[in-house]
């Protein structure tokens, strides 16, 4: 997972973009997303295909870019979480 | 100015029929009626090709209703489809492009497993934020955590619309559930997105409405039940959830509100009747604060105090909301506009309210991605 940083003004977002959403320049560096502090977690049951039947989403605090991850275990709020890509998207798990 | 003439609903539920037959069930009872005066139809649906492998709906239902050179559009604007079609109905006939104007509302969900509805629905957020799994309900579940720690308002609050929208349904003959449930069944029913349970979402449902939407010069031609509407508004939000500030408010809800009240010239406090969009109970919460009713962080007090239930001093979602009467996708911010309908001329039978004259709708789409508010008044 990257997050995308504006060479221009620095202003960083997770999903991708034709233009900066500040200052409209269209010159982006790929940082790679590769931990984060936990800010919540929630326990899903009711899980869309192809995803497993049950796992954690964790919203992530990646140098302050908000990221969504999938974890197998609930992570505490306030700690850190390692981020890793599987076959379906991005996961986490305890540092 | 336009005009709400005639609505016509389907019951909504798991309906054997399929998309077109329900649409045609809803909008039958006004083409009798009028079909020959209707110049134009709008087709709310959003997930006619995930759900039904059909494209094109808005010309194979004016064929099927043989109304096969009327002229049609498709509004598809996921959970907000039907406030927009409203949107776009009443800018046909104020513009002049359109006199009389069928409105149909309808989507067609049921028989697919959960996981496989959950993905179609899912498939309107970015790539890279679905990729995680995410789900629309995990998105509530996120909201209803950060709103009951930033606010200290307790878990109960929120089970408490369900109960009142339950209650709602059993008074609607359209409801997909007409049955009430007890706080205690709520709070014992199925997690389905930790904290929220299966009894605080919207089903997944099947159904149709119909409207005739005209302008005021022609109403009399229509029968004598008008309700007019006054102002509409409408605004967008990022559709990228990480790159929103708050998971407690909704600016697009509380941008197009602002603006449905400005151009109507009335405020929140006139509304007798009030249709949110609760997809989950947290939102029917967190939309009565943005879209002006209550204070933000205060939303849940006016449920424990009963103050949103028919009867007291601000009801809302008098038709059982999404959570109660279903949420046929396309048909839903149509049939929000069809209550206030009946509510205003007086035809809402066991949940009439009474003196209904101003009503007020919020259809939002995505998770919150955009937003269409309406402010509705006077029978005559």
């Amino acid at each position: 997972m990257n997050i995308n940083r504006c060479r221009n003004c620095g202003t960083k977002f997770l999903v991708a973009r034709s233009m900066c959403p500040k200052c409209g320049k269209e010159d982006f560096e790929h940082v790679p997303a590769r931990s984060g502090i936990v800010l919540e977690s929630v326990e899903l049951i009711a899980t869309p295909d192809p995803y497993p039947d049950r796992y954690y989403l964790v919203l992530l605090d990646v140098d302050d870019v908000k990221v969504f991850c999938r974890s197998q275990e609930k992570l505490k709020e306030g700690s850190q979480a390692d981020i890793q890509d599987d076959e379906l998207g991005p996961t986490c798990r305890k540092a | 100015m336009s005009v709400i003439s005639d609505v016509s609903f389907t019951r909504f539920g798991k309906r054997p029929e399929g998309l077109l037959d329900l649409a045609a069930e809803s909008a039958l009872p006004i083409v009798r009626k009028y079909g020959r005066d209707i110049d134009f139809i709008v087709f709310s649906n959003s997930y006619s090709g995930e759900f039904n492998d059909v494209s094109g709906v808005n010309n194979l239902i004016s064929t099927r209703l043989s109304m096969d050179d009327v002229p049609s559009m498709r509004v598809d604007n996921t959970s907000g489809s039907g406030g927009s079609a409203v949107m776009v109905a009443d800018s046909l006939i104020r513009s002049g492009n359109a006199s009389n104007v069928l409105v149909i509302g309808a989507e067609k969900m049921t028989g697919y497993p959960t996981k496989k509805s959950t993905r179609i629905i899912a498939s309107l957020l970015h790539p890279e934020e679905r990729s995680a799994g995410i789900s629309l309900p995990s998105l509530a579940a996120f909201m209803t955590r950060s709103y009951l720690k930033e606010f200290d308002a307790p878990r109960e609050s929120v089970a408490r619309v369900a109960v009142k929208n339950h209650h709602n349904g059993s008074l609607n003959p359209y409801a997909h559930f007409q049955s009430e449930v007890t706080l205690e069944e709520v709070m014992a029913s199925r997690v389905i997105a930790d904290p929220l349970r299966i009894f605080e979402f919207c089903p997944v449902s099947d159904g149709a409405v119909s409207m005739l939407m005209t302008s005021d010069e022609n109403r009399d031609s229509f029968g004598n039940d008008h309700v007019e509407i006054l102002g509409v508004g409408y605004s967008s939000g990022t559709s990228s959830l990480s790159y929103r500030d708050s998971l407690t408010t909704i600016g697009s809800v509380r941008r197009s509100s602002e603006m449905a009240f400005r151009r109507s010239k009335l405020t929140p406090n006139y509304m007798d009747v009030v249709e949110l969009h609760d997809m989950a109970a947290v939102l029917e919460i967190i939309e009565s604060e943005d879209a002006g009713f209550f204070k933000k962080g205060h939303g849940w007090e006016a449920v424990m105090n009963g103050e949103t239930e028919i009867g007291g001093p601000r009801p809302i979602n008098t038709s059982g909301g999404l959570n109660s009467k279903g949420h046929p996708i396309g048909a839903s911010g149509v049939a929000q506009a069809g209550e206030i309908y009946l509510q205003i001329t007086g035809k809402a039978e066991k949940r009439q309210i009474k003196d209904a004259h101003l009503g007020f709708s919020l259809s939002m789409a995505g998770f919150g991605n955009n937003a269409t508010a309406i402010v509705y008044g006077g029978a005559s």
